[in-house]
């Protein structure tokens, strides 16, 4: 089975933004899994931002 | 690398995604059927959701935060669709899927969660403790 996630996982993001059918502009980013298991704050997470650009 | 991101973003147009997973317990002892039927509900929810405070998050189902920045005009109907995969995985596609309908009608940045309901086919199967 493909559909599942480990808690302890990162996960990659896209985020394509389309007008009139045509990729204008498309961002990548990673969601690092929170440390400390269930029940970890919100705030202790981890943000990655990265940047791409299309051109 | 980061640096040399924001290098080129300072030169251009940029759209910066800002993100983080949240651990879950385990779903709850549903059948398959039932999962699937969570999602289906899930489709006439809003797109976008904005939690106001953490605490809700935590209360909830949540799977990622976060924020779509960007820094350009965009036209009326412009749509930001937001895929998740797995890190070191071939998940055969997307395993979580979030459209937020006309982005530029709402002031940069946008807040996004992506829920189990979210995922595809098995409903946020998120799996607590890792098998050795």
């Amino acid at each position: 089975m493909a559909d599942f996630v480990w808690l302890d996982q990162d996960l990659f993001l896209k985020a394509d933004v389309v007008v009139n059918g045509k990729t204008v502009l498309v961002g990548r980013g990673k969601a690092k899994a929170v440390e400390g298991g269930e029940g970890a704050p919100l705030a202790s997470r981890h943000t990655k931002p990265l940047l791409e650009v299309k051109p | 690398m980061l640096a040399s991101s924001c290098a080129r973003a300072a030169a251009s147009r940029t759209l910066v995604l800002l993100c983080s997973a949240v651990p879950q317990s385990p779903p709850p002892a549903l059948g398959r059927r039932a999962l699937l039927h969570g999602a289906a509900a899930a489709v006439a929810a809003p797109a976008l959701t904005v939690f106001p405070t953490v605490a809700a998050a935590e209360a909830s189902d949540v799977v990622v935060v976060g924020q779509v920045k960007y820094d350009v005009k965009l036209p009326p109907g412009a749509t930001a669709t937001i895929t998740g995969r797995v890190v070191g995985r071939n998940s055969n596609g997307p395993l979580a899927t979030l459209v937020i309908p006309d982005l530029g009608a709402t002031p940069s940045p946008v807040d996004f969660v992506i829920t189990r309901a979210d995922m595809r086919e098995v409903a946020g199967w998120l799996v607590r403790v890792r098998a050795s």
